[in-house]
Protein backbone atom coordinates (compact mmCIF):
# COMPACT_ATOMS: atom_id res chain seq x y z
CA UNK A 1 0.00 0.00 0.00
CA UNK A 2 1.57 3.55 -1.15
CA UNK A 3 2.17 5.90 1.78
CA UNK A 4 -0.12 8.66 2.63
CA UNK A 5 1.26 12.21 1.42
CA UNK A 6 -0.31 14.60 3.23
CA UNK A 7 -1.65 18.54 1.34
CA UNK A 8 1.38 20.87 2.99
CA UNK A 9 0.48 23.77 0.18
CA UNK A 10 -1.86 25.83 -1.13
CA UNK A 11 -1.22 25.14 -4.40
CA UNK A 12 -1.46 21.53 -4.37
CA UNK A 13 -4.96 21.84 -2.03
CA UNK A 14 -6.03 23.73 -5.18
CA UNK A 15 -5.45 21.00 -7.91
CA UNK A 16 -5.90 18.07 -5.65
CA UNK A 17 -9.66 19.76 -6.19
CA UNK A 18 -8.93 20.23 -9.55
CA UNK A 19 -8.49 16.99 -10.18
CA UNK A 20 -11.87 15.96 -8.38
CA UNK A 21 -13.42 18.43 -9.91
CA UNK A 22 -12.84 17.08 -13.55
CA UNK A 23 -13.58 13.90 -12.71
CA UNK A 24 -16.91 14.06 -11.62
CA UNK A 25 -19.11 15.88 -14.59
CA UNK A 26 -21.36 18.81 -14.55
CA UNK A 27 -24.46 16.37 -12.90
CA UNK A 28 -28.13 16.99 -13.45
CA UNK A 29 -29.35 20.13 -15.91
CA UNK A 30 -31.51 22.00 -13.05
CA UNK A 31 -28.11 22.07 -10.92
CA UNK A 32 -25.87 23.43 -13.67
CA UNK A 33 -28.49 25.93 -14.87
CA UNK A 34 -28.42 26.94 -11.55
CA UNK A 35 -24.98 27.99 -11.67
CA UNK A 36 -25.19 29.21 -15.39
CA UNK A 37 -27.64 32.12 -14.12
CA UNK A 38 -25.26 33.17 -11.00
CA UNK A 39 -22.32 33.88 -13.28
CA UNK A 40 -25.36 35.92 -15.70
CA UNK A 41 -24.90 33.00 -18.65
CA UNK A 42 -28.50 33.50 -19.92
CA UNK A 43 -28.84 29.53 -21.32
CA UNK A 44 -32.03 29.95 -23.31
CA UNK A 45 -30.95 33.09 -24.98
CA UNK A 46 -27.56 31.60 -26.19
CA UNK A 47 -29.59 28.32 -27.03
CA UNK A 48 -31.52 30.38 -29.60
CA UNK A 49 -28.66 32.46 -31.23
CA UNK A 50 -26.76 29.01 -31.63
CA UNK A 51 -29.93 27.31 -32.95
CA UNK A 52 -30.97 29.50 -35.78
CA UNK A 53 -27.16 29.39 -37.21
CA UNK A 54 -27.30 25.34 -37.45
CA UNK A 55 -30.55 25.63 -38.88
CA UNK A 56 -29.50 28.24 -41.25
CA UNK A 57 -26.61 25.84 -41.64
CA UNK A 58 -28.84 22.83 -42.32
CA UNK A 59 -31.33 24.53 -44.58
CA UNK A 60 -28.02 26.05 -46.81
CA UNK A 61 -26.13 23.06 -46.87
CA UNK A 62 -25.18 21.01 -50.30
CA UNK A 63 -26.40 18.16 -49.07
CA UNK A 64 -29.89 19.00 -48.27
CA UNK A 65 -32.57 17.63 -50.32
CA UNK A 66 -34.14 20.56 -51.35
CA UNK A 67 -31.05 22.06 -52.53
CA UNK A 68 -29.55 18.72 -54.41
CA UNK A 69 -33.22 18.81 -56.37
CA UNK A 70 -32.77 22.42 -56.49
CA UNK A 71 -29.44 21.63 -58.46
CA UNK A 72 -30.75 18.34 -60.43
CA UNK A 73 -33.65 20.64 -61.50
CA UNK A 74 -31.41 23.10 -62.75
CA UNK A 75 -29.08 20.74 -64.50
CA UNK A 76 -32.09 19.37 -66.31
CA UNK A 77 -33.81 22.44 -67.28
CA UNK A 78 -30.69 24.13 -68.31
CA UNK A 79 -30.25 21.13 -70.83
CA UNK A 80 -33.26 20.85 -72.64
CA UNK A 81 -32.89 24.81 -72.89
CA UNK A 82 -29.35 25.17 -74.44
CA UNK A 83 -30.23 22.32 -76.68
CA UNK A 84 -33.56 25.25 -77.77
CA UNK A 85 -31.37 28.06 -77.62
CA UNK A 86 -28.98 26.58 -79.55
CA UNK A 87 -31.40 25.92 -82.40
CA UNK A 88 -32.09 29.45 -83.13
CA UNK A 89 -29.93 31.67 -84.89
CA UNK A 90 -27.22 34.04 -83.58
CA UNK A 91 -29.33 37.06 -83.82
CA UNK A 92 -32.38 36.18 -82.06
CA UNK A 93 -30.10 34.95 -78.60
CA UNK A 94 -28.53 38.35 -79.09
CA UNK A 95 -32.12 39.84 -78.64
CA UNK A 96 -33.22 37.71 -75.70
CA UNK A 97 -29.94 38.13 -73.66
CA UNK A 98 -30.99 41.80 -73.89
CA UNK A 99 -34.12 41.28 -72.85
CA UNK A 100 -33.22 39.47 -70.17
CA UNK A 101 -30.22 40.81 -68.68
CA UNK A 102 -30.11 44.66 -70.13
CA UNK A 103 -27.09 45.21 -68.16
CA UNK A 104 -24.93 42.78 -70.01
CA UNK A 105 -21.74 44.66 -70.14
CA UNK A 106 -19.61 41.97 -72.46
CA UNK A 107 -18.94 42.35 -75.99
CA UNK A 108 -21.04 40.00 -77.47
CA UNK A 109 -18.56 39.49 -80.15
CA UNK A 110 -15.98 37.42 -77.55
CA UNK A 111 -18.78 34.58 -76.89
CA UNK A 112 -18.91 31.54 -78.72
CA UNK A 113 -22.53 30.39 -79.92
CA UNK A 114 -22.56 27.65 -77.41
CA UNK A 115 -21.54 29.96 -74.29
CA UNK A 116 -24.05 32.09 -75.58
CA UNK A 117 -26.69 29.28 -75.77
CA UNK A 118 -25.25 27.98 -71.94
CA UNK A 119 -25.77 31.71 -70.52
CA UNK A 120 -29.33 32.05 -71.84
CA UNK A 121 -29.96 28.99 -70.67
CA UNK A 122 -28.78 30.01 -67.05
CA UNK A 123 -30.43 33.28 -66.97
CA UNK A 124 -33.55 31.90 -67.97
CA UNK A 125 -33.75 29.35 -65.46
CA UNK A 126 -32.68 31.98 -62.57
CA UNK A 127 -35.37 34.22 -63.99
CA UNK A 128 -38.20 30.92 -63.77
CA UNK A 129 -36.54 30.24 -60.29
CA UNK A 130 -37.11 33.67 -58.91
CA UNK A 131 -40.47 33.91 -60.12
CA UNK A 132 -41.48 30.71 -59.01
CA UNK A 133 -39.54 32.50 -55.13
CA UNK A 134 -41.61 35.30 -55.08
CA UNK A 135 -44.57 33.54 -55.81
CA UNK A 136 -43.90 31.21 -53.39
CA UNK A 137 -43.56 34.07 -50.53
CA UNK A 138 -39.90 32.81 -49.95
CA UNK A 139 -38.10 35.93 -49.39
CA UNK A 140 -34.26 36.40 -51.14
CA UNK A 141 -31.45 36.92 -48.86
CA UNK B 1 -20.70 12.71 -45.74
CA UNK B 2 -22.67 10.10 -46.78
CA UNK B 3 -26.21 9.96 -46.84
CA UNK B 4 -27.27 8.28 -43.73
CA UNK B 5 -24.91 10.31 -41.39
CA UNK B 6 -26.32 13.50 -43.05
CA UNK B 7 -30.19 12.24 -42.51
CA UNK B 8 -29.00 11.87 -39.13
CA UNK B 9 -27.46 14.93 -38.52
CA UNK B 10 -30.73 16.59 -39.54
CA UNK B 11 -33.42 15.11 -37.47
CA UNK B 12 -31.42 15.63 -34.21
CA UNK B 13 -33.59 17.58 -31.95
CA UNK B 14 -30.82 20.34 -31.92
CA UNK B 15 -32.57 22.73 -29.24
CA UNK B 16 -31.84 19.90 -26.39
CA UNK B 17 -28.59 18.90 -28.11
CA UNK B 18 -27.51 22.73 -28.20
CA UNK B 19 -28.37 23.08 -24.12
CA UNK B 20 -26.51 19.85 -22.78
CA UNK B 21 -23.46 21.20 -25.03
CA UNK B 22 -23.26 24.82 -23.55
CA UNK B 23 -23.86 23.29 -20.22
CA UNK B 24 -21.31 20.61 -20.35
CA UNK B 25 -18.88 23.64 -21.97
CA UNK B 26 -19.53 26.20 -19.07
CA UNK B 27 -18.78 23.57 -16.44
CA UNK B 28 -15.68 22.68 -18.50
CA UNK B 29 -14.35 26.30 -18.96
CA UNK B 30 -14.69 26.91 -15.34
CA UNK B 31 -13.12 23.52 -14.53
CA UNK B 32 -10.21 25.05 -16.37
CA UNK B 33 -10.52 28.75 -14.69
CA UNK B 34 -10.25 26.95 -11.01
CA UNK B 35 -7.07 25.08 -12.40
CA UNK B 36 -5.65 27.95 -14.01
CA UNK B 37 -6.77 31.35 -13.09
CA UNK B 38 -8.41 33.32 -15.68
CA UNK B 39 -11.98 33.40 -16.85
CA UNK B 40 -14.95 31.22 -18.49
CA UNK B 41 -14.66 33.69 -21.34
CA UNK B 42 -11.62 31.98 -22.47
CA UNK B 43 -8.86 33.62 -24.37
CA UNK B 44 -8.09 35.21 -27.51
CA UNK B 45 -12.28 36.50 -27.14
CA UNK B 46 -13.42 33.38 -27.77
CA UNK B 47 -16.57 32.32 -25.79
CA UNK B 48 -18.44 29.20 -25.14
CA UNK B 49 -21.63 29.71 -27.56
CA UNK B 50 -18.01 30.15 -29.86
CA UNK B 51 -16.97 26.85 -29.32
CA UNK B 52 -20.31 24.79 -29.22
CA UNK B 53 -21.55 26.55 -32.56
CA UNK B 54 -17.54 25.86 -33.82
CA UNK B 55 -18.29 22.10 -33.20
CA UNK B 56 -21.85 21.67 -34.55
CA UNK B 57 -20.77 23.62 -37.76
CA UNK B 58 -17.38 21.97 -38.20
CA UNK B 59 -19.83 18.54 -38.18
CA UNK B 60 -22.88 20.01 -40.48
CA UNK B 61 -20.29 21.06 -42.54
CA UNK B 62 -17.95 17.35 -42.47
CA UNK B 63 -14.80 18.97 -41.34
CA UNK B 64 -14.92 17.19 -38.00
CA UNK B 65 -15.65 13.51 -39.76
CA UNK B 66 -18.93 12.15 -37.27
CA UNK B 67 -19.23 8.47 -38.42
CA UNK B 68 -22.67 6.99 -36.50
CA UNK B 69 -20.85 3.59 -36.81
CA UNK B 70 -18.62 4.76 -34.19
CA UNK B 71 -21.09 6.15 -31.90
CA UNK B 72 -23.75 8.53 -30.73
CA UNK B 73 -23.86 11.89 -31.86
CA UNK B 74 -23.76 13.71 -28.55
CA UNK B 75 -20.71 12.15 -26.51
CA UNK B 76 -18.94 12.62 -29.99
CA UNK B 77 -19.93 16.70 -30.10
CA UNK B 78 -18.96 16.94 -26.26
CA UNK B 79 -15.57 15.25 -27.30
CA UNK B 80 -15.30 18.11 -29.68
CA UNK B 81 -16.02 20.89 -27.67
CA UNK B 82 -14.08 19.49 -24.95
CA UNK B 83 -10.63 19.09 -27.00
CA UNK B 84 -11.33 22.81 -28.73
CA UNK B 85 -11.18 24.03 -25.31
CA UNK B 86 -8.20 22.29 -23.97
CA UNK B 87 -6.53 23.07 -26.94
CA UNK B 88 -7.27 26.63 -26.38
CA UNK B 89 -6.45 27.15 -23.26
CA UNK B 90 -3.29 24.52 -23.20
CA UNK B 91 -2.15 27.11 -26.73
CA UNK B 92 -2.62 29.74 -24.24
CA UNK B 93 -1.08 29.48 -21.54
CA UNK B 94 1.20 27.55 -23.10
CA UNK B 95 2.66 31.26 -25.29
CA UNK B 96 5.38 33.84 -23.80
CA UNK B 97 6.26 36.80 -25.86
CA UNK B 98 9.78 37.34 -27.10
CA UNK B 99 11.22 40.29 -26.92
CA UNK B 100 12.05 41.86 -30.54
CA UNK B 101 15.28 40.18 -31.66
CA UNK B 102 18.60 42.99 -31.54
CA UNK B 103 21.51 43.71 -34.15
CA UNK B 104 24.91 44.10 -32.70
CA UNK B 105 24.23 48.05 -31.88
CA UNK B 106 21.00 47.13 -30.22
CA UNK B 107 19.05 47.29 -33.23
CA UNK B 108 15.76 46.22 -33.66
CA UNK B 109 16.05 43.39 -36.44
CA UNK B 110 12.34 42.42 -37.05
CA UNK B 111 8.68 44.14 -35.94
CA UNK B 112 7.23 40.44 -35.62
CA UNK B 113 6.40 39.33 -32.66
CA UNK B 114 7.55 35.73 -32.32
CA UNK B 115 6.61 33.01 -29.61
CA UNK B 116 9.47 31.12 -28.40
CA UNK B 117 8.54 27.88 -26.55
CA UNK B 118 12.01 25.80 -27.15
CA UNK B 119 13.37 23.78 -24.32
CA UNK B 120 16.53 26.16 -24.21
CA UNK B 121 15.08 29.25 -24.35
CA UNK B 122 14.69 31.09 -20.70
CA UNK B 123 10.96 31.84 -22.15
CA UNK B 124 10.16 28.17 -22.37
CA UNK B 125 7.15 27.05 -20.82
CA UNK B 126 9.83 25.05 -18.46
CA UNK B 127 11.14 28.15 -17.12
CA UNK B 128 10.53 29.32 -13.86
CA UNK B 129 8.56 32.12 -13.65
CA UNK B 130 10.10 35.85 -12.64
CA UNK B 131 9.10 36.70 -9.10
CA UNK B 132 6.19 38.70 -10.13
CA UNK B 133 4.65 36.26 -12.26
CA UNK B 134 5.59 33.29 -8.83
CA UNK B 135 3.93 36.16 -6.66
CA UNK B 136 0.73 36.31 -8.60
CA UNK B 137 0.20 32.20 -9.44
CA UNK B 138 0.63 32.18 -5.55
CA UNK B 139 -1.49 35.17 -4.99
CA UNK B 140 -4.42 33.11 -6.96
CA UNK B 141 -3.76 29.59 -5.26
CA UNK B 142 -4.22 31.54 -2.10
CA UNK B 143 -7.75 33.02 -3.39
CA UNK B 144 -8.78 29.60 -4.37
CA UNK B 145 -7.75 27.63 -0.70
CA UNK B 146 -9.33 29.92 1.34
CA UNK B 147 -12.65 29.47 -0.90
CA UNK B 148 -12.83 26.08 -0.65
CA UNK B 149 -12.16 26.47 3.57
CA UNK B 150 -15.11 28.70 3.43
CA UNK B 151 -16.72 26.50 1.33
CA UNK B 152 -16.78 23.49 3.26
CA UNK B 153 -16.89 25.30 6.75
CA UNK B 154 -20.20 24.62 8.33
CA UNK B 155 -20.90 21.56 6.41
CA UNK B 156 -20.41 18.37 8.06
CA UNK B 157 -20.05 16.12 4.59
CA UNK B 158 -17.59 18.74 3.00
CA UNK B 159 -15.81 19.18 5.78
CA UNK B 160 -15.10 15.22 6.20
CA UNK B 161 -14.14 15.12 1.97
CA UNK B 162 -11.95 18.39 2.35
CA UNK B 163 -10.24 16.30 6.13
CA UNK B 164 -9.66 13.27 3.63
CA UNK B 165 -8.28 15.24 0.64
CA UNK B 166 -5.80 17.23 3.03
CA UNK B 167 -4.85 13.90 5.19
CA UNK B 168 -3.44 11.98 2.22
CA UNK B 169 -6.18 10.50 0.22
CA UNK B 170 -5.74 9.11 -2.82
CA UNK B 171 -7.22 11.82 -5.09
CA UNK B 172 -10.07 9.87 -6.59
CA UNK B 173 -13.58 9.75 -6.05
CA UNK B 174 -13.44 6.14 -5.66
CA UNK B 175 -10.81 6.53 -3.04
CA UNK B 176 -12.85 9.17 -1.08
CA UNK B 177 -15.90 7.20 -1.42
CA UNK B 178 -13.48 3.94 0.33
CA UNK B 179 -12.28 5.97 2.93
CA UNK B 180 -14.99 7.55 3.93
CA UNK B 181 -17.42 4.85 3.53
CA UNK B 182 -20.04 6.48 1.38
CA UNK B 183 -21.62 5.57 -2.38
CA UNK B 184 -19.34 7.16 -5.04
CA UNK B 185 -22.42 9.00 -6.35
CA UNK B 186 -22.58 10.72 -3.17
CA UNK B 187 -19.13 11.99 -3.59
CA UNK B 188 -19.88 13.00 -7.03
CA UNK B 189 -22.99 15.17 -5.31
CA UNK B 190 -20.74 16.54 -2.20
CA UNK B 191 -17.95 17.47 -4.77
CA UNK B 192 -20.17 19.22 -7.11
CA UNK B 193 -21.78 21.04 -4.12
CA UNK B 194 -18.23 22.25 -2.95
CA UNK B 195 -17.04 23.43 -6.79
CA UNK B 196 -20.27 25.62 -7.07
CA UNK B 197 -19.89 27.11 -3.45
CA UNK B 198 -15.94 27.25 -3.89
CA UNK B 199 -16.36 29.08 -7.27
CA UNK B 200 -19.54 31.08 -6.05
CA UNK B 201 -17.53 32.53 -3.47
CA UNK B 202 -14.31 33.75 -5.92
CA UNK B 203 -16.96 35.34 -8.05
CA UNK B 204 -18.01 37.39 -5.04
CA UNK B 205 -14.70 37.88 -3.80
CA UNK B 206 -14.13 39.22 -7.70
CA UNK B 207 -16.59 41.59 -7.76
CA UNK B 208 -16.01 43.12 -4.35
CA UNK B 209 -12.46 43.47 -5.44
CA UNK B 210 -13.32 45.75 -8.80
CA UNK B 211 -15.91 48.24 -6.21
CA UNK B 212 -13.21 48.52 -3.99
CA UNK B 213 -10.58 48.97 -7.16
Amino acid sequence: MSKRRRIETEKDLVLAFADLFDEIGPGAPEEMDAELREVGFDLDEVTARVLTVVKRTLADSPLNWRNRSRELEKQRSSRASFALFRQRTREENEATLRKLAPAFYRNLNEISDDDLASLLADLEYLDTWEQGQAERGEVLE
Amino acid sequence: MNEKTWRLLQIQDWGVLIEELLRFAMWWARNYEWRYGGNWELAVGKTVEDLVQGAILKTLEGTRRYDPEKGELKPWLIDVVKSEIDHLCHSKSHRYEVAFPKGKDGEKLTDEIGYDVSENSSLSPTRSPDPGERMLKEEDFKRKANALIRAVDGDPELEKIYDAVTSGCKIKSQCLADELGIPIKKVYNQMRRLRRRALKLLKEESREQAKTD
